[in-house]
């Protein structure tokens, strides 16, 4: 499993992580402080500002560090949930098959019709909470359901395995066939999912933010960064650039990460 | 007259990091009008490999003809071809036929349309000569209904219409040599025995002449005019089918024919083959077939070049030269 | 094929029922009550909000809720818009076919190239061209899509100058064009946009297709086909593509819903008044009538577009029109 690849990637994300993690340490000013609204607003690169300021006066490299560590904690609670949650219901509606199967993936589908940014948008407006608490609940409560189709296929396919049959056959209960036997199996799968998914809520959590109805202000983050960086476009074209730049590498890793994963668990490879 | 000769074939591919692979390593064959040369060997002997590198067919990384050998057919050497003039060849002078008729078969075109279009590829034709020229190969190679087959798919035909389908594909182009690949071996008995009269049926039609590669002693024996066998990238022995399953003379041919389990003598234990074949990424030194030969001797450190064994038949083998090794 | 059709349609329909049901659950699911007063929500009046009580029958158990609110959806009554005090399904229609335009625009860009290059990339596979081509393609897919939007608004836009950045048509001066000056304003204003949405799909559109075309690359009949004799573009085009377009054909119903996600967002950048930039301002309004609405409208949409990706799939595999 540890191919160079997959090294290369864990260690770009692991590096991310730590960064982003370490952001009150490696950050110089405090991402909220408006430091001088007379004449430090839309500063371009310094050595006091290495990525200058933003409309507010506000560091924006410490500002990225932060809406780092935002950004990556809240992808990867939301996708443990949505992992969680999924796996949970693909076990379930593979295991269980008949008429439990049919509504679970039925729902599933018409969930899966809802583009995902409509769905998060009826969800976020019906409830109206604001808070990352509840930003990570959503992204993980809508974000299962490609995850509940890829296990419960995974499950069938297997459930025709002669080992499925030879637990059965012995009378083993069927949670703990789930558990010790299913499950190790669709593993592989469920990990390259993750890391994508990974990637993939980063870029949500960033629209949402960009349209507003994500991370709201004064919590800092990129896509609420890109947002104001919009109305500078012109005129301080960095403040746009540069946190896009950062979701891009931070969605790349995750992307290589999961690309990685794949190829080194690959049937075909082995 | 010989039509196809393959002298000194030497066959490499990259591995991963790793050794050089030498699954063919100066294989030499000659291929006369009219005959059915039987190639023998076991699975995973470089039967195939030499096969397809005689259309160069093989992927060029990993894989790597040697330029130090040739293949003569039409008094051109295939290996110096550029792939412009290689083409006609390919299917024109020399067709390959495969052995899983099902997966050489594209799934999403009509047999008709596949089938036409190796026509049309080798003529002039127009579609509707195409077609009727595509009906003609099908009826010739045995499929009934001919018409209402061209319009059927792969995955509608059984085992055996497939492979007359994929004869019929070989045939359009004229080939005067015909090379088969293990061709009944993905098919039922019965179906197996259809295949080969057809294949017979053809050599005598059409003055084809045919490489037959199979793993398969006892199939050869049936159906081949000379046989050659195939040991560890090269050739151990060749000579005419009769002399050849009578009196064999290297020890690899006489060991294949032991493990031939008989039905005709009270059953005994089967004999086998002591050892595995080497790994084609390190063949051994001298003779290549040595670890596993019960004869062998210290003569046999050095490698023994194809002798005189007899009328028409040659083998790699010491015992040629010194007779009296071999005992009662 | 009648058999085939019926039977999709049926489990479209159902589909269709399942967002409805879902949409209504949402509704009814989230804290507090659906029909925020004037006191929550600066929108709505006090008469608004009895209307609509009385629509939809809120003393009424759930099931007849439930019932009245498809009654209502089937009968064209979406509700009405809080902010805008329209219909919301006039709205939606205004709002539809703006949106099906960018789509379809941008699902053109994103199939048309990403089968290009991801074909080139798979005959080719490990050359320079592939590399290269694969490291573009995963840059372009880790981007934002409204971030690009952006990049293509400074460069084309505001440095070059070369491209519009907003809207359908130029506000005042469409009017006054005739029918070829109307046809250029609005294939102009169409550009940026269906290029940054197209343009992301492409990158996954050709990593699919790479994939897809390796797999079939290594199969026996490609071989069989260069046995044969045949020319490197015959065998590219006739056997390799149309095989490796299966899966990829696939591939369009399963991005319908992706595509219209980017839309929200590439219209909320360009100020394309589709549904997307419909919905996220009733988001910022609570409008939830409009939220909910453009929601199931855009579900049906991608319904339908499942059903004609089904459609093409079993028109190309010969394979799938056997069995049932």
């Amino acid at each position: 499993m540890m191919t160079r690849r997959v090294r290369l990637a864990l260690a770009l994300v692991t590096g991310l992580y730590l960064v982003a993690m370490l952001a009150p340490l490696l950050a110089p000013y405090d991402p909220a402080a408006q430091l001088d609204l007379l004449g430090g607003r839309l500063l371009g690169p310094s050595l006091a500002h290495p990525l200058g300021t933003d409309s507010y006066s506000r560091d924006v490299l410490s500002r990225l560090l932060y809406g780092a560590r935002l950004s990556l904690w809240i992808a990867a609670l939301a996708v443990l949930l949505a992992v969680t949650l999924g796996t949970a219901v693909g076990l379930a509606a593979g295991l269980a098959g008949g008429w439990v199967d049919a509504l679970l993936m039925r729902g599933v589908d018409a969930a899966l019709a809802i583009p995902r940014v409509f769905l998060l948008i009826v969800v976020l407006a019906l409830w109206n909470q604001g808070g990352v608490v509840a930003l990570v609940l959503v992204l993980g409560v809508t974000g299962w359901f490609g995850t509940s189709r890829l296990v419960r296929a995974e499950v069938q396919s297997l459930r025709r395995r002669d080992f499925v049959l030879a637990a059965r056959a012995l009378g083993l209960p069927g949670g703990r066939i789930a558990l010790r036997h299913v499950l190790p199996n669709v593993a592989a799968p469920i990990i390259v999912t993750a890391a994508l998914g990974v990637g993939n809520t980063v870029l949500l959590e960033a629209a949402l933010s960009f349209l507003g109805i994500g991370v709201r202000p004064p919590l800092p983050s990129w896509g609420d960064m890109i947002e104001e960086g919009q109305a500078f476009l012109a005129t301080a074209p960095w403040q746009a650039i540069v946190p896009g730049l950062a979701v891009v590498g931070t969605v790349m890793a995750f992307s290589l990460l999961g690309d990685a994963l794949r190829d080194a668990w690959d049937p075909r490879t082995q | 007259m010989t039509l196809l000769s393959v002298q000194d074939l030497t066959v490499t591919f990259r591995t991963r990091g790793g050794p050089v692979s030498r699954p063919v390593d100066g294989a030499s064959l000659d291929l006369e009008r009219g005959e059915l040369l039987a190639l023998v060997g076991e699975s995973g002997c470089g039967k195939t490999t030499l096969a397809l590198s005689l259309l160069r067919l093989i992927p060029e990384p990993p894989g790597r003809i040697d330029p130090s050998g040739r293949i003569t057919f039409d008094g051109a050497d295939l290996l110096r071809l550029s792939p412009a003039e290689l083409r006609p060849v390919r299917g024109g002078g020399i067709a390959l036929i495969f052995q899983d008729p099902g997966s050489s078969l594209n799934p999403v075109l009509t047999i008709g349309a596949q089938v036409v279009e190796v026509v049309r590829a080798h003529t002039t034709l127009d579609r509707r000569a195409a077609r009727a020229r595509a009906r003609g190969l099908l009826a010739s190679v045995g499929v009934g209904d001919a018409e209402y087959r061209l319009d059927q798919y792969p995955h509608q035909l059984s085992g055996g219409l497939r492979q007359r389908a994929m004869i019929a594909m070989a045939l359009a182009g004229n080939p005067r040599v015909l090379i088969a690949d293990e061709p009944t071996t993905a098919l039922d008995v019965t179906v197996q025995a259809q295949i080969l009269d057809l294949l017979a049926d053809l050599k005598r039609r059409l003055g084809l002449a045919i490489l037959f590669i199979t793993h398969d002693l006892s199939l050869a024996a049936g159906v081949a005019d000379r046989v050659a066998v195939m040991y560890a990238g090269r050739v151990v022995e060749q000579a005419p089918a009769a002399r050849l399953f009578a009196a064999p003379s290297h020890p690899y041919t006489a060991a294949l024919l032991a493990a031939i389990p008989r039905v005709d003598r009270p059953a005994r234990r089967l004999s086998v083959i002591p050892g595995q074949p080497p790994p084609a990424t390190d063949w051994p030194r001298g003779c290549r077939f040595r670890p596993r030969c019960r004869y062998a001797w210290a003569r046999c450190a050095d490698e023994p070049p194809l002798q005189e064994a007899g009328p028409d038949h040659q083998a790699r083998c010491w015992l040629i030269n010194e007779p009296e090794r071999r005992g009662p | 094929m009648v058999a085939f059709l019926a039977r999709r349609l049926g489990a479209a329909a159902l589909v269709a029922f399942g967002v409805v049901t879902l949409t209504f659950l949402l509704i009814h699911l989230a804290p507090g009550s659906p029909l925020a007063g004037p006191a929550e929500n600066p929108y709505v009046s006090r008469e608004m909000v009895e209307q609509a009580r009385r629509n939809f029958a809120l003393d009424q158990p759930l099931y007849l809720q439930y019932l009245r609110y498809l009654a209502n959806l089937a009968r064209g009554d979406w509700g009405t818009s809080y902010a805008m005090h329209r219909p919301v399904l006039d709205a939606l229609g205004d709002a539809l076919p703006n949106t099906l335009v960018l789509a379809l625009a941008a699902l053109i860009l994103d199939f048309g190239l990403g089968i290009a290059v991801g074909t080139l990339q798979g005959m080719r596979a490990h050359s320079t061209l592939d590399r290269v081509c694969s490291a573009v393609t995963l840059a372009l897919y880790s981007v934002p899509v409204f971030w690009l939007g952006l990049m293509l608004v400074l460069v084309f836009g505001q440095q070059l100058g070369w491209l519009p950045v907003a809207g359908v048509v130029e506000p005042v001066v469409y009017g006054t064009r005739g029918l070829l000056g109307k046809a250029l304003d609005r294939s102009l204003h169409l550009i940026l946009p269906a290029l940054t949405l197209g343009l992301v799909g492409a990158a996954g559109t050709a990593r699919y297709q790479r994939a897809a075309v390796l797999e079939v690359v290594r199969q026996d009949f490609i071989r069989a086909a260069r046995a044969r004799g045949l020319s490197e573009p015959a065998v590219a085009l006739r056997h390799a593509l149309r095989n490796a377009l299966l899966p990829t054909i696939t591939l369009l119903g399963l991005s319908l819903p992706t595509l219209f996600s980017g839309a929200v967002l590439v219209e909320t950048v360009f100020s394309w008044p589709g549904m997307g930039r419909l919905a996220v301002d009733a988001v910022l309004k609570r409008d939830y009538p409009m939220v909910t609405g453009a929601a199931i409208l855009v579900a049906f949409a991608v319904v339908a577009g499942n059903l004609v990706a089904d459609l093409l799939v079993r028109l190309a595999d010969p394979r799938t029109r056997e069995t049932s």
